[in-house]
């Protein structure tokens, strides 16, 4: 272990978090997570001694933390605090030079072997651009980037950052997490306060989540990065999604849908990702929706089950059964409308179009052109879309449609706030 | 305006001016003496002329010297624990307690004249006191930070200024030095008034340069400073005890002189730079040199009268400081 924490407790006056835990190995990378004033900069500051734990002990390389000297210390573990007061007088080589005082001695003059060591980090943080320029003339991010350097030139085998992508760009984010991971796969040690969570889901090899209540999940990020979890820290409801390059997981916030208006019965009949502006936005409108036949897992399934729209589910890949034929025959005669997205039609789909035949109103999105493009059935499915044409059926694109079911279904009652 | 010169030569210029205005300030006064008889003077027999030297002239030039040294070196540290430009030595109540205490020695100097001498102990111990003061203000009752400070200094010094205005008001005919006293000025002090300060100055001075690396590394903040090693607690509270045995040595002595400790370091800074290890023994050079050409002035130009050293410098300083700001 390279950093212990046993039993702290931390706080100013008040204790923010109790009886936290952790040890952490060579190589890790954690990122520390969890809402505002949960202590995670607290954990920080008492990590490398700047505010003491209230309780318990922490241990740096199996040593009590407050044996150690500054310097001593200094040798061990850089540190980038959040946004520290403007050391703006001073050029961006002056301030990464700075890294190196734990290693001199006197009135800490540098040696060759120091600028060396300056010079090497400047350029790995991407900052050797800086050089000659007066921290004042840097921007947020540039600043950022020199202070990034500086932690490195301290060559630490612990890293300690403190919301280190405040203020920078997206690409630079990036690199600079891209960056830490790095270095710790060669063998540093991180630790890093991060407010991004798919970030931190992405680039770090543990993550501890903490809630207003202390630490709630210390592990790997697919372990922490859970809908429970996000719950249970920020008081909120996500989706968590895995990232499909990395498998890493990734969280999207759950909309509270504002539903303006209530509005009549329609039935959707989409799949394969062609419901995926029509659905949402006719739910936004107030409609009762139901979408169906589609096949389990098919994208708009999910998406429609998301919203908690009643479907009519098949199997996945397979094709419609005779029941579910004529549960959408059913829902088909109860719906005032029903609305089909453009997409593509097997023999395995077909009854979806063959159901149609019952609707009272009958929408269809793309055109007859479009449609043949999309008939793997050797003209089966278009010449479905031309019979339904000739008894009524029209063309429309999603603008008009929604204006034109705006325009035919009044609201039945106007609500102050949406339901859901 | 960051002109950035290499620092020995700035170090340099900075001794070969400070010697000029030594030697000005010891030659030029009522009894001009010129370079030959300056000579003379060293060399030769005890004089009257060597008299006037020995024992007005030449403490007159010391007390300049150590007092602009003391003042631009307790700035320079003031603005590096504060990491503000504004910050003088007299920021914590440093002025107001050496001038009640100045008050109280020269009021009650009329009734037991051993006193009437002892003004620099009484405004030294003012000082000391004030400072002593704000500090156990800003430490109880919570956490020691440098906002906390600085709200009790302005909170003391305004509480001894009141105090110091009342006794003003009450007994103006018999205060009549006081004003002369607080305007800042080097007459009329001795070897013994030098040799009171001296082991004040010494110390602070030891102090802040047995920190002065870690006063630079303060610079980038608390948080990083101590990241980089520096017990930053200990550090703040040594410098200021340095800063503070500093500038109250110099107020015992020669009252409030102003602009030096704000001004010097700033004119340092543009030439060479924010390193503290550098800005800080250049700006006691500077701010001695500065301090001996103002009190040549402030006796010579209007002679045979005199006026008060601190005029000399808020005159000259104030404007001065407003050029480097709009230069910027």
């Amino acid at each position: 272990m390279i950093l212990e924490a046993e039993e702290i407790s931390c706080g100013y006056k008040k204790e923010i978090f109790g009886n936290l835990s952790f040890g952490v190995r060579p190589g890790e990378f954690i990122g520390v997570i969890g809402p505002n004033g949960c202590g995670k900069s607290t954990l920080l500051k008492a990590l490398y001694g700047y505010h003491p734990p209230l309780k318990g002990c922490i241990k740096v390389l199996g040593k009590a933390l407050s044996s150690y000297t500054g310097s001593q210390l200094a040798r061990v573990m850089a540190v980038m605090p959040q946004d520290p007061p403007e050391d703006s007088s001073f050029r961006a080589e002056e301030v990464v030079a700075f890294a190196r005082h734990p290693f001199t001695n006197g009135l800490g003059w540098l040696g060759k072997e120091d600028e060396k060591i300056i010079e090497e980090a400047m350029l790995f943080a991407g900052a050797s651009g800086f050089k000659g320029r007066l921290m004042s003339e840097l921007s947020g991010g540039e600043r950022q980037r020199v202070r990034f350097a500086r932690a490195i030139a301290q060559s630490p085998r612990l890293l300690l950052l403190d919301e280190p992508t405040t203020h920078m760009d997206l690409n630079r984010q990036l690199e600079l997490l891209d960056l830490t991971a790095r270095i710790c796969r060669e063998g540093v040690t991180a630790v890093a306060v991060l407010h991004d969570l798919n970030q931190a889901a992405q680039f770090c090899s543990r993550l501890l989540l903490f809630s207003s209540q202390g630490l709630l999940a210390d592990g790997v990020p697919r372990r922490v990065i859970t809908e429970e979890n996000l719950a249970a820290s920020f008081g909120v409801p996500v989706q968590v999604c895995l990232h499909p390059q990395s498998g890493s997981p990734y969280l999207l916030p759950r909309l509270t849908i504002n539903r303006r208006a209530k509005r009549g019965r329609l039935h959707v009949v989409a799949g394969g990702g062609s419901g995926k502006n029509l659905i949402p936005e006719l739910y936004r409108m107030g409609f009762e929706l139901s979408v169906g036949v589609v096949n389990a897992l098919d994208s708009d399934a999910e998406l429609a089950s998301s919203l908690g729209i009643p479907l009519i589910l098949e199997a996945p890949f397979s094709a419609i059964s005779l029941e579910n034929s004529q549960l959408l025959r059913e829902q088909i005669a109860c719906a005032e409308a029903v609305v089909v997205a453009l997409t593509e039609y097997g023999e395995g789909n077909l009854p979806n179009l063959e159901a149609l035949s019952g609707a009272r109103k009958l929408f269809f999105t793309g055109s007859l052109e479009a449609i043949e493009k999309h008939d793997h059935t050797g003209g089966k499915a278009a010449n479905l879309y031309a019979e339904l044409l000739e008894g009524g059926a029209s063309f429309l694109t999603e603008e008009d449609l929604f204006s034109t079911l705006a325009k035919e279904h009044r609201t039945v009652e106007l609500r102050l706030f949406g339901e859901d | 305006m960051h002109l950035r010169l290499r620092p020995l030569t700035v170090l340099l210029i900075l001794t070969l001016v400070l010697a000029l205005t030594v030697l000005l300030g010891i030659r030029l006064g009522a009894v001009s003496l010129s370079n030959g008889q300056l000579w003379d003077l060293i060399t030769g027999s005890p004089s009257k002329t060597s008299s006037i030297l020995l024992q007005i002239r030449l403490p007159r030039v010391v007390l300049g010297l150590l007092a602009g040294m003391s003042l631009a070196a307790a700035g320079v540290v003031w603005q590096g624990i504060l990491r503000n430009p504004l910050a003088d030595p007299y920021l914590i109540g440093i002025s107001s307690g050496g001038a009640l205490g100045a008050a109280i020695a020269i009021f009650f100097g009329g009734l037991f004249p051993w006193i009437s001498s002892a003004v620099p102990l009484f405004a030294l111990l003012g000082s000391l006191g004030a400072v002593a003061l704000v500090y156990f203000l800003a430490a109880s009752g919570g956490k020691l930070t440098i906002e906390r400070l600085i709200l009790c200094g302005v909170a003391v010094s305004s509480f001894f200024s009141a105090l110091l205005s009342l006794m003003v008001v009450a007994h103006s005919d018999s205060l009549a030095g006081l004003y002369f006293w607080m305007m800042g000025g080097l007459s009329g002090r001795t070897w013994t008034d030098i040799g009171l300060a001296l082991p004040y100055q010494i110390v602070g001075f030891f102090i802040v340069l047995y920190h002065l690396r870690s006063l630079n590394i303060l610079q980038l903040g608390e948080e990083a400073a101590r990241g980089l090693g520096v017990s930053t607690k200990e550090t703040i509270a040594m410098l200021s005890l340095g800063a503070t045995l500093l500038a109250a040595s110099t107020v015992a002595n020669c009252g409030m002189i102003g602009f030096i400790g704000l001004v010097i370091p700033h004119i340092v800074r543009r030439l060479v730079g924010s390193d503290l290890r550098i800005v800080l023994p250049l700006s006691a050079i500077l701010g001695a040199a500065v301090l001996v050409a103002a009190d040549l002035v402030s006796r010579t130009c209007w002679a045979p009268s005199e006026i008060p050293v601190g005029i000399i410098t808020a005159l000259l300083g104030a404007p001065f400081f407003l050029y480097l700001v709009y230069r910027r």
